[in-house]
């Protein structure tokens, strides 16, 4: 009975623990992404930037000779991308100076150990969400669940220094909202200021976070007694933490706020290069999506209880908004839009969602990589999914029945996570007809699997020249082998004619249906394929 | 006030979401076009029909009609006594 007890009360803590253990156990198996090399890059150029401002001259010249030692012809240089935030790659290059790292592989894993990390503590945010939301434990556990074992989720949030690291903070973002509607006070404000400003810095698309607080301030004052002057003292407050941690995390604006803060914005709504993507069994082009794109990845990625969840979850705030807003009366007792704290919540949730759901779809927005850019959804969705599992408990009777099968559907999760492991990241539910009708494994982290296999089957042989029937950058991926197998590899693009072998992971930047780049030659046979399930993740060809 | 501000700004957000869904979409659809036949793998493809062409009009035995023939013989003459004159 003691130790039951113990167990009861102490639930949370064991399962934040056994979910770190995994994560850290398994955190080695996952190869590098293509864009992980740049972000190294681009965190050590404004390192070596900021340290232009200070007299640490040891730490000038090992960041100067680390950013000069990073090198690759298919690696773009950060002078020409400035724009991207670099409120984890700069502490990371920071980190790896410190800590004095000099072997490739860790360079990269200290990055995913940090990416994880991130990610874990957003899940705890999460939790006290849904915690500070429902007070009903089983939705707080099935909605943690849902957060953390959604298989593209789970798998990017070992490397995905970018999407995961901004869904988090979005996390946590909400997280300080929901505090501020509970106790509006200077201390929340700060939270709130600071965290949204690291969220904006890091993508600039994170400017929602403060708009729609300013947004949701005017809204409360419609009807609440609140005089203007408090009004205005908690915008200016808000404001001036804000822009002064904005300017203070995103280096880039340092030299021109106003230009390069435009510039950035231009960026994210217009991406400065166009290329094809294969997408419904089309090649299309990454600045004209269909209105279908964001949809049907979406659709086709999670889990299927997650997607019914979140739609019902999602009608079901529709129809409340719907009601209050044919409501709106000019003399009224509530605020037109909520009925007290936990439907303001839903409410923001419900907006914020709905605003950049569809924005991002109609205004069409360059996207590629399938919704990676568009994870910081997750959050909303599986808000909504909570929503839905809220309301149907109120109306069924038997609860046991009703959480046990839903506990039932989310572990079924567990064994796709198994099933996909490491390449959770390349995830389709069961409901895709044809997966080759769209791009797997996009971001390159087969590479480094490819390449040991090739390793296996030629232990002996000094050197072996693998050719490219792909857009990826396949040199990256050595960075994450021991350099005496590295050095065995010579990756020679598209030069096939020299080729021994030829990695093909179904991604290409062209329409291969009319552009011959990435054909294989008749001279060389399919000799492994390695799939899961019925999804080919890549294939290897020998030279005849 | 407060509902004429509502109003507002729901008309808005419905005059933009219908911009969208019709001129925006007629402007994609040209873009894409565009964009297509501009694409180098159109122009590739292009290349490839003239070479084809080409070897194929030369293995017939007459690759133009006799009056075609005429005309670009005068055409031509008239450029080249036109350049020989110049000063």
């Amino acid at each position: 009975m003691k130790s039951n007890n113990f167990f009861k009360n102490n639930f949370i803590y064991i399962f934040f623990f056994i979910y770190f253990l995994i994560g850290i156990y398994i955190i080695g198996d996952y190869g590098i992404s293509i864009d992980e090399e740049f972000q190294r890059y681009s965190g050590f150029y404004w390192l070596n930037y900021i340290l232009e401002f200070t007299q640490l001259e040891v730490l000038k010249t090992e960041v100067l000779f680390r950013l000069n030692d990073i090198s690759g012809h298919t690696l773009p240089n950060p002078e020409n991308f400035p724009f991207y935030g670099v409120t984890f790659d700069l502490p990371m290059a920071f980190l790896e100076t410190i800590l004095d790292i000099k072997d490739s592989r860790n360079f990269f894993l200290l990055r995913h150990y940090a990416t994880f990390l991130i990610f874990f503590t957003s899940s705890i945010f999460f939790y006290l969400i849904l915690k500070n939301r429902f007070y009903n434990n089983k939705i707080i556990i099935l909605g943690l669940l849902l957060y953390i074992t959604s298989p593209r989720i789970f798998g990017d949030s070992f490397y995905n220094n970018k999407d995961i690291v901004f869904l988090s903070l979005v996390t946590i973002n909400v997280y300080f909202f929901f505090k501020i509607v509970d106790t509006l006070n200077f201390k929340n404000l700060a939270y709130l200021s600071i965290f949204s400003a690291i969220a904006c810095s890091t993508r600039i698309v994170g400017i929602f976070i403060p708009l729609s607080f300013l947004f949701f301030l005017f809204l409360s004052k419609v009807n609440s007694k609140k005089s203007l002057l408090e009004i205005l003292k908690i915008i200016i407050f808000f404001s001036f933490l804000f822009f002064f941690f904005f300017f203070f995390f995103w280096p880039y604006l340092w030299s021109d706020p106003f230009l390069n803060l435009i510039y950035s914005f231009k960026i994210f709504s217009e991406y400065p290069a166009n290329f094809k993507m294969l997408f419904n069994g089309q090649y299309i082009d990454s600045r004209f999506l269909p209105l279908s794109y964001v949809p049907v990845w979406i659709a086709i990625t999670t889990p299927f209880i997650t997607l019914l969840l979140s739609i019902f979850g999602y009608l079901l705030l529709s129809k409340r908004v719907f009601v209050r807003t044919v409501n709106i009366r000019e003399q009224k007792i509530h605020n037109d839009f909520w009925r007290g704290d936990n439907e303001k919540k839903d409410f923001f949730i419900f907006f914020n969602f709905t605003l950049i759901f569809f924005y991002i779809i109609l205004a069409n927005s360059d996207l590629y990589n399938g919704w990676r850019h568009l994870y910081f959804l997750h959050i909303f969705m599986i808000y909504f999914a909570c929503i839905a599992i809220y309301r149907f408990q109120i109306k069924i009777i038997s609860k046991k029945f009703y959480f046990l099968i839903l506990f039932v559907l989310v572990i079924s999760n567990f064994y796709k996570i198994y099933k996909y492991h490491p390449f959770q990241g390349s995830y389709f539910n069961n409901y895709v007809i044809n997966k080759k009708n769209f791009e797997a494994d996009y971001w390159g982290l087969a590479g480094v699997q490819f390449i040991s296999d090739i390793i296996g089957r030629n232990p002996n042989i000094s050197k072996i020249n693998i050719g490219v029937a792909s857009y990826i950058p396949l040199e990256r991926s050595l960075r994450m082998l021991k350099r005496n197998i590295a050095e065995k590899i010579n990756i020679i693009g598209q030069d096939y004619e020299n080729s021994d072998y030829i990695f093909n992971n179904n991604t290409s930047e062209v329409d291969k249906k009319k552009n011959n780049k990435y054909n294989i030659p008749k001279n060389f046979k399919l000799i492994s394929e390695f799939y899961i399930e019925d999804l080919i993740i890549y294939q290897i060809y020998k030279k005849n | 006030m407060k509902i004429f501000i509502y109003k507002l700004l729901i008309t808005l957000v419905a005059i933009y979401i219908l911009f969208q869904l019709t001129f925006g979409l007629i402007i994609k659809e040209f873009n894409i076009k565009i964009s297509e036949i501009t694409s180098s793998e159109n122009i590739v493809i292009i290349k490839e029909k003239i070479r084809k062409e080409i070897k194929s009009g030369i293995k017939k035995d007459q690759i133009m009609s006799q009056e075609d023939s005429r005309l670009l013989k005068e055409f031509f003459n008239k450029i080249k006594n036109e350049i020989n004159n110049v000063e």
